[in-house]
């Protein structure tokens, strides 16, 4: 639990570049999963399939998360179901939204 | 998993039909074509292909590349062949202008360049289309849009393959009965074709994804959106049907395009139902202001539209040209320029600071533009656009030519924005150093996806 809360805070720091916040509050990271031996796998998305930043914040995640302490290797998948919805959104980014 | 890649052409085509837009705005605020003219006059008809090939066909196909892959989830098919096609697309565009400039005694013209020239439109834009539909029928997701974009690319082939047959009966290659129906019932097929099947068809396939992604707003679904596609589809088919009328017996039924306008008319008014919609379930509260120009452009739609209905009971060239000018530049062109507001520092981004992403801090996409200085160029845009509609209509030509300068003025402002976009001008000190992209061309080739 306390990696994975490391992980979420250092997820904080990707920002989507269309919508300006980060990935965490705007309910971007489905899941973490940190297995044994610190190996992570984080099921995500973006606001808009086939989009061509999706690489890139795949790419971002896989950094940020790999320079948790405790971290051994990051896995990121991406997906489409459910698609993102603004319901996703941390209540205090929607108000600012 | 798919995703879409950047398009390497996509800016350069982009600044053709900036150069091509400039160039008909300075004609007319200089007098050139109706009303100094006819509305079928060479001088005028040089005007209409600048603007709809120069400016909108060119600045579609180029969104075109980069935004159907990202919608149907498959990298573009034959992407090498894009500048094949812009070769193609500016030489026939010229030779077509060389081509009406020989009918008014241009030296060094000749009215074989006007064939010349829609051979070579034809070959570009259909190479073009086969890039477009082989992308699109390959694709992951055959969604709402990608309907209305094929319907597009139907239509520009129809577009091209009428306007190849118009150019060859003005070049006296083809005579008698044929070339009399050609010019007086073919026009009008060729110019509806061109402006509702392809320019109008392609802009709403496009919004309707983009608009719900610029306003976060959820997409349309139910059967609105589905009842604008098929009233395009079957006005589409009346309009191809006229098409096959005028070649087999020299004549047009009139009631299949008649019919296929009111379908038109009625998918339209359903469509800007649908955009209302989505600025009305937004989840973006403050409106970027690409997203507010776009609201013009929307209106533009329905005066044109409301104008066009004038035009057809009425039957007078001012009316037409006053709904074609609303159409042509205030609707296809107002919105064409709020999206590259948007998309022109979005690629711009993905090229300088995506790789940076979770390894410093990157600016937001909406940094790199001032929407402050901005918003007043897209308001003398909007309101000149609509003075150039209104003059045309009281036929007042002093005015007209003052309101294009208007437009002129504002589109230079615009393109000023877009060039500090392109070279980080407008961003904060710890990013205004950062290196900068070329102007025209993508630095690399790196795939924009893992």
């Amino acid at each position: 639990m306390e990696l994975e809360a490391g992980i979420r805070a250092a997820l904080r720091d990707v920002i989507d570049p269309e919508l300006g916040h980060n990935i965490i509050d705007l309910g971007m990271v489905y899941d973490i999963d940190v297995s044994t031996g610190g190996a992570v796998t984080v099921l995500m998305t973006t606001t808009a399939r086939f989009c061509p930043a999706s690489a890139f914040l795949t790419e971002a995640v896989t950094a940020r998360a790999g320079s948790v302490s405790g971290v051994s290797r990051v896995d990121v998948q991406l997906t489409y179901d459910p698609p993102w919805s603004p319901d996703f959104m941390a209540p205090e980014i929607a108000l600012r939204f | 998993m798919q995703m879409a890649t950047l398009s390497r052409w996509t800016l350069t085509y982009f600044a053709c039909a900036l150069v091509a837009l400039m160039l008909a705005l300075g004609m007319i605020a200089l007098g050139y074509g109706y009303p100094a003219d006819d509305l079928a006059a060479p001088r005028t008809l040089i005007l209409v292909h600048l603007v709809s090939i120069g400016w909108l066909s060119t600045l579609m196909l180029g969104a075109l590349f980069q935004f159907l892959p990202v919608l149907v989830g498959r990298d573009l098919v034959g992407a090498a062949l894009a500048p094949m096609v812009l070769f193609a697309i500016l030489a026939g565009l010229a030779c077509l202008v060389c081509g009406f400039g020989s009918l008014e005694g241009w030296p060094g013209t000749s009215g074989e360049m006007l064939p010349v020239g829609g051979a070579l439109l034809l070959a570009g834009f259909a190479l073009a289309a086969g890039v477009l539909l082989a992308t699109l029928l390959q694709g992951v997701d055959l969604n709402l849009p990608a309907g209305f974009i094929a319907l597009a690319l139907l239509s520009l082939l129809m577009t091209a393959l009428l306007g190849e047959t118009l150019a060859s009966t003005l070049a006296g290659l083809v005579g008698g009965a044929f070339s009399v129906a050609m010019i007086t019932d073919g026009l009008p097929l060729h110019a509806s074709l061109g402006l509702g099947g392809w320019l109008t068809l392609a802009a709403i396939g496009v919004s309707y994804r983009l608009v719900s992604m610029f306003l976060v707003a959820p997409e349309r679904t139910g059967p609105r959106p589905r009842i604008v596609l098929w009233l395009a589809c079957v006005g589409l088919a009346g309009l191809c049907l006229a098409v096959a009328w005028l070649l087999l017996f020299n004549l047009v039924w009139w009631p299949l395009p008649t019919l296929s306008g009111l379908l038109a008319l009625t998918a339209v008014a359903a469509y800007l139902a649908d955009m209302v919609a989505l600025y009305r379930t937004r989840r973006r509260a403050s409106l970027e202001l690409h997203m507010l120009a776009a609201i013009g452009a929307f209106a533009m739609l329905a005066i044109g539209a409301a104008a066009l209905i004038a035009a057809r009971w009425l039957d007078q060239d001012r009316l037409w040209a006053a709904a074609l000018y609303i159409l042509a530049l205030g609707w296809l062109g107002g919105l064409g320029l709020s999206m590259l507001y948007k998309i022109v520092p979005f690629l711009t981004w993905l090229e300088c600071f995506a790789p940076l992403m979770g390894r410093a801090p990157t600016p937001r996409v909406q940094d790199l533009v001032r929407e402050d200085q901005s918003r007043w160029w897209f308001a003398l845009y909007g309101a000149a656009t609509l003075a150039g509609g209104v003059m045309l209509l009281t036929e007042q030509a002093s005015l007209l030519r003052l309101a294009a300068g208007g437009q002129l003025v504002a589109v230079a402002l615009v393109i000023h924005q877009l060039v500090r976009a392109r070279k980080l001008a407008n961003l904060p000190d710890p990013w205004r150093n950062h290196p900068r992209p070329t102007l025209l061309l993508p630095a690399s080739r790196r795939k924009a996806t893992s």
